[in-house]
C-alpha cells in the first residue's frame, strides 16, 4: 500500500513540487523594469529640455514679431507713398514694397486732408491705434531685425493732389517697425539655461524616485516571494501529508465530496479517490448513523467547530461494514465552508475490544458464581479490590470492602494476617485458614513496581470448605473401613479357629470311637458319642450365633418407643424355667426409661445380659439378678446385675471380644457379648462392664444417648 | 534335668481350654503307650500361675510346655513370650499347638521362640517326635516301673 501511495502520488506532488518563483528572477526583473523606468524618465526630460529649448528658439522671432506688431500699433516708423502704380524701387523700405507688391493695392485708404511733410503723422492720426492696417511680418532686417510692414491706400483726394504733382494712378503707401532680435535672443538664452538646470533638477528627483521605488518594490518582492516560498514548502509537505496519511481524509462541501484521499479510497473500497468525488457526502454512512451525521454535520457548519471523535460504520463499496472513528474539521474551499473529515478504521480494534469484553464479561460471570474471592490490597493493607461469590458468606458485595483496611476487618484473623504481611514483605505464600465459618485455600502474591518494590498484594481465596468436609469424610470413612477390615480379619480369624475347633474334636473322637468300638468299650463308646455330639451342637450353636451377629446393621428392625419395663418382664417370661432351674431369682426395678430403638434387638440385649449373669452368678448363695436404671452424663444407665464371680479389671474389655469366654467350662460360645456390644453401638450407644474383682459381681452397664423419650407419667 | 535321673516320666504342662481336645491328647498317649505326667491348665491365667505361682506342687517346673494360643483371659502367645522373659524358664521348651495354621500366629510363635508348632489335629507320633527332638523323651508303657 505505501508503495502504491508513492507511486500513484506524482501528478499532484510534481504541480506542488514546481512551486513559487525563484527569488533571483524576480529581482532581475525588478531592476530590469527600473532601469527602464529611469532610462525613460530620462528621455523623457531630455525630450522636454531639447523641445523647450526649440520652442524657446522658435519664439524668439514670434516674440519679436509680436513686439514689432505691438510697436506697430504705436510707433510706426515709415510712411512711403507711392503713386500711379509706379515701380519705384528707390523706396527707402524694401520691406514695405513687398507687401504692396503681394497685397496690390488693397491697403486702406489714406485721409488726405494733410499732406507731407505732415502726411505720416496724419496717416498716425487717422489711422487710430493701427489705422486699419494689417501689419505683416515681412522679414529680417541687415542688423538683424525683425521687420513689419503694413500697406495703405491714398484716397481720392490724394491722388488728385499727386497727379497734379505728375503723379497718376493709386496712391499708395506703407508703413513699417523695425524690432530688434539681439536683446530678445539673450532673453531667451537666459530662459534656456534656466531649463538646462530645471530639467537637470527634476531628471535627478524623478531617477532618485525611481531608484528608491525600486528598492523598496523589491524589499516587498523578496518578503513576499519568502512567504511564497514558504507557503509553498507548507502547501507541498501539507499535499504529501494528506496524500500519504494513514487516515483516511474527506472533504466535502454543499453536500458533495470534493476531494479524498488514497486511504480513504481504500478503505472505502475506492480504486481511485477521483471515484469519490462529486459523491454524496453521506453514501458510505451506515443507514443506521444517518440522523445523527447529519446533525453533526449542520452542527460544525453552524458553531464553525471542529465535531469530536465519533466511532461511525461505513458501509464499503464491497458491501463490507467496517467501524470507523470519524473527527469532522471545519473548513474553507474557494470561499466556500466545506467539511473536512478525518477518519480511520477501527473494525479491528472494535473487534478485539468486543472479543476483550467478551472475555472480560465471561470471567466477571464466572468471578460472580464461583466460589472465591479475588482481592488485593495497597502497601498499607488497604483493600483495593474484592470480587467473587465467596464474598457472600462475609454478607459482603463486591468492591463493598475497597478502601477498607484489612487490619480493621480480619486483624483477629491471625493466620491470614500473618500470611498478608509475609506477602506485603514480599513473599509469595498460600494457605489453608478459617474465616467466616468456611475454609479458604488461599494464595497471597506480593505486587510489584518497575523498581521491584512492593506496592501491595493480591490474593486468591478458594471456598475449599465442601472439598475439605468431604476430605474429612473420606478419611473418616477410610479409617472406619480399615476399622470394619481389621475386625473383618479378626473375625474371620476367630471364627475359623473356633468353627475348627468342633470338627477336631469330632474327628478326634471318631478315631477313638472306632477303636472303642472295636474293643467293645460301652462306656467309652458313650462317652465318645457325647463329645461328638457336644462338639457338633456347639458347632450349631456357634453358626447360629454366627448367622444372628451377622444379620446385625444388615437386617434393620423399625424403630419404636420401647418401655424397657415392659421389655425386662418379657425377657424374665422367656428365662422363667432357666431362672428357675438355676435358682436365679430376677428383680425388675420400677421407673425403668423408655427409649426409641429397635426393640428386637434389645430385648437379644436384656436377654444375652441376663443369660450371662445367671451363667456367672456365684454357686451357693442366694443368686440375684436385677435389672435397673441409674441417672448417668447421656441420659439414663441401664443395667443388669449380678451377685456371681465377678470379674478382673484387666478382662474388661476383653470380655466383648468374640467367642472370648473367661470360663469356657460355664457354657456359652462366646458370641453373647460381641452381639450385645454390637447392637448397643449400632444405637449409637456404649456398654461396659462394672465389677470390684473377683467374688464381687459384675454389672453390665449400657447407655443410649439421644435415644431416651420422655417418662409417661411426666408427660 | 528333661529326663529324671530316676527314671520318672517327663512332666508336661498342657494348656488347652477345650476339655475334649486336651483328653484327645491323653487319649492319644494313652493309645501310643506313652507315659507322662499331663497337667492341665484351662487358661492362659492358670498357666503363668502354675508356672510361676506358689500352685503348682510339687515345686519343679515341668519339662515341657504344650500351648494352645487361643486361651480365656490370657492368649497363649503372652504365656510364651512371659516364659522366655523369665529368668529360670526361659529355655523351657514350648510346643504350640493349635488349630490357626495364620501367618501371624506362626511368625509371633516363631518371634517368641517356641521351639515347635503343631497344626491340630495333632499327630501323637510326630508330638512324641518332637518332644523326642526337644530331648524329651516320654516313656512307654512297661519300660519302667
Amino acid at each position: 500500500m505505501t508503495e502504491t501511495r508513492e507511486n500513484g502520488a506524482p501528478p499532484r506532488a510534481k504541480n506542488e513540487a514546481a512551486g513559487p518563483l525563484r527569488p533571483a528572477a524576480a529581482m532581475v526583473r525588478v531592476r530590469r523594469y527600473a532601469s527602464l523606468l529611469a532610462a525613460g524618465w530620462i528621455s523623457v526630460v531630455l525630450l522636454s529640455l531639447v523641445w523647450n529649448i526649440r520652442q524657446q528658439s522658435k519664439e524668439v522671432h514670434d516674440f519679436a514679431v509680436l513686439q514689432a506688431r505691438r510697436r506697430f500699433e504705436t510707433k510706426r516708423s515709415a510712411l512711403v507713398i507711392r503713386a500711379g502704380g509706379r515701380e519705384d524701387t528707390t523706396l527707402p523700405i524694401s520691406h514695405i514694397a513687398a507687401v504692396l507688391a503681394s497685397e496690390g493695392a488693397t491697403g486702406r485708404l489714406l485721409p488726405t486732408e494733410e499732406l507731407p511733410p505732415g502726411a505720416l503723422r496724419a496717416v498716425n492720426k487717422s489711422e487710430g491705434s493701427n489705422g486699419g492696417t494689417v501689419c505683416r511680418f515681412s522679414g529680417i532686417g541687415e542688423k538683424e531685425e525683425v521687420i513689419c510692414a503694413g500697406a495703405v491706400r491714398g484716397s481720392p483726394k490724394c491722388a488728385r493732389c499727386h497727379a497734379a504733382a505728375g503723379e497718376t494712378g493709386t496712391v499708395v503707401g506703407g508703413l513699417e517697425v523695425r524690432v530688434p532680435v539681439a536683446p530678445i535672443r539673450a532673453l531667451v538664452r537666459r530662459h534656456i539655461r534656466s531649463f538646462y538646470v530645471s530639467h537637470a533638477a527634476v531628471g535627478l528627483v524623478g531617477l532618485l524616485g525611481i531608484f528608491a521605488g525600486a528598492g523598496r518594490f523589491a524589499r516587498g518582492v523578496r518578503e513576499r516571494e519568502r512567504l511564497e516560498r514558504a507557503r509553498g514548502e507548507i502547501d507541498r509537505r501539507y499535499g504529501i501529508l494528506v496524500e500519504t496519511s494513514p487516515l483516511g481524509i474527506i472533504a466535502h462541501s454543499a453536500g458533495k465530496i470534493v476531494f479524498a484521499n488514497r486511504e480513504a479510497a481504500r478503505l472505502i473500497g475506492a480504486n481511485d479517490p477521483d471515484e469519490l468525488i462529486g459523491l454524496p457526502s453521506l453514501s458510505f454512512l451506515h443507514p443506521s448513523y444517518r440522523d445523527v451525521v447529519a446533525k453533526r454535520v449542520n452542527a460544525i457548519y453552524d458553531a464553525n467547530e471542529p465535531a469530536p471523535l465519533l466511532e461511525e460504520k461505513f458501509v464499503r463499496t464491497d458491501g463490507r461494514i467496517i467501524d470507523v472513528e470519524v473527527a469532522g474539521i471545519p473548513i474553507e474551499i474557494e470561499g466556500r465552508p466545506a467539511v473536512q473529515v478525518v477518519f480511520r478504521d477501527i473494525t479491528n480494534r472494535k473487534e478485539t475490544e468486543r472479543k476483550l469484553e467478551e472475555i472480560r464479561g465471561r470471567l466477571r460471570s464466572v468471578i460472580e458464581r464461583a466460589p472465591v474471592i479475588l482481592w488485593a490490597l495497597d502497601r498499607d493493607g488497604v483493600f483495593t479490590l474484592s470480587e467473587g461469590d465467596g464474598l457472600k458468606h462475609f454478607g459482603l458485595k463486591p468492591g463493598e470492602i475497597v478502601g477498607r483496611s484489612i487490619w480493621d476487618l480480619f486483624g483477629e484473623h491471625h493466620d491470614t494476617i500473618e500470611m498478608v504481611k509475609r506477602a506485603l514483605r514480599g513473599e509469595e505464600v498460600s494457605g489453608d485458614s478459617e474465616v467466616a465459618g468456611r475454609v479458604w485455600d488461599s494464595s497471597y502474591i506480593p505486587i510489584r513496581d518497575e523498581g521491584e518494590n512492593v506496592t501491595g498484594m493480591s490474593g486468591i481465596s478458594f471456598d475449599v470448605t465442601d472439598r475439605k468436609n468431604i476430605e474429612k469424610e473420606r478419611e473418616a470413612l477410610i479409617t472406619e473401613l480399615e476399622t470394619k477390615n481389621a475386625e473383618l480379619e479378626r473375625f474371620t480369624y476367630t471364627v475359623s479357629h473356633d468353627l475348627k475347633s468342633p470338627l477336631i474334636t469330632i474327628r478326634g473322637y471318631i478315631d477313638l470311637l472306632a477303636r472303642d468300638i472295636e474293643s467293645d468299650d460301652r462306656g467309652k463308646v458313650a462317652a465318645d458319642i457325647d463329645f461328638i455330639a457336644g462338639a457338633a451342637g456347639r458347632m450349631k450353636r456357634l453358626l447360629d450365633e454366627l448367622l444372628e451377629l451377622s444379620r446385625i446393621g444388615r437386617t434393620v428392625n423399625p424403630e419404636e418407643d420401647v418401655d424397657f419395663g415392659g421389655l425386662a418382664s418379657d425377657v424374665a417370661r422367656l428365662l422363667e424355667g432357666r431362672l428357675h432351674e438355676e435358682r436365679v431369682s430376677l428383680r425388675i426395678e420400677p421407673a425403668l426409661p423408655r427409649f426409641r430403638c429397635d426393640k428386637t434387638r434389645m430385648f437379644e440385649v436384656l436377654q444375652n445380659l441376663v443369660d450371662n449373669a445367671i451363667r456367672f452368678s456365684a454357686f451357693g448363695a442366694e443368686r440375684v439378678v436385677t435389672i435397673g436404671a441409674r441417672a448417668g452424663d447421656d441420659g439414663p444407665v441401664c443395667f443388669v446385675k449380678d451377685n456371681g464371680i465377678g470379674i478382673e479389671a484387666r478382662y474388661r474389655e476383653k470380655i466383648f471380644d468374640l467367642f472370648e469366654q473367661l470360663d469356657p467350662a460355664r457354657g456359652g460360645t462366646g458370641v453373647g457379648l460381641a452381639l450385645t456390644k454390637k447392637i448397643i453401638e449400632a444405637h449409637g450407644g456404649t456398654i461396659w462392664v462394672e465389677s470390684e474383682g473377683t467374688g464381687h459381681g459384675s454389672t453390665f452397664c449400657f447407655a443410649l444417648p439421644g435415644r431416651e423419650l420422655p417418662d409417661e407419667g411426666k408427660r | 534335668m528333661k529326663e529324671n535321673g530316676s527314671g520318672a516320666p517327663p512332666r508336661i504342662l498342657l494348656v488347652e481350654d477345650n476339655v475334649a481336645h486336651a483328653n484327645l491328647l491323653l487319649a492319644g498317649f494313652e493309645r501310643r503307650g506313652l507315659v507322662a505326667q499331663i497337667r492341665r491348665a484351662r487358661d492362659g491365667e492358670e498357666a503363668l500361675d502354675i508356672l510361676f505361682g506358689e500352685t503348682y506342687d510339687p515345686p519343679p517346673p515341668p519339662d515341657a510346655l504344650l500351648l494352645d494360643l487361643r486361651l480365656p483371659k490370657i492368649g497363649g502367645l503372652e504365656v510364651l513370650a512371659k516364659v522366655r522373659a523369665s529368668g529360670p524358664l526361659s529355655s523351657l521348651p514350648v510346643v504350640i499347638l493349635t488349630t490357626s495354621d495364620a501367618e501371624s500366629d506362626l511368625a509371633g510363635a516363631s518371634q517368641s521362640r517356641a521351639d515347635s508348632y503343631l497344626v491340630k489335629p495333632v499327630d501323637i507320633g510326630r508330638l512324641a517326635a518332637v518332644l523326642d527332638g526337644l530331648g524329651i523323651r516320654l516313656h512307654r508303657k512297661g519300660e519302667t516301673l
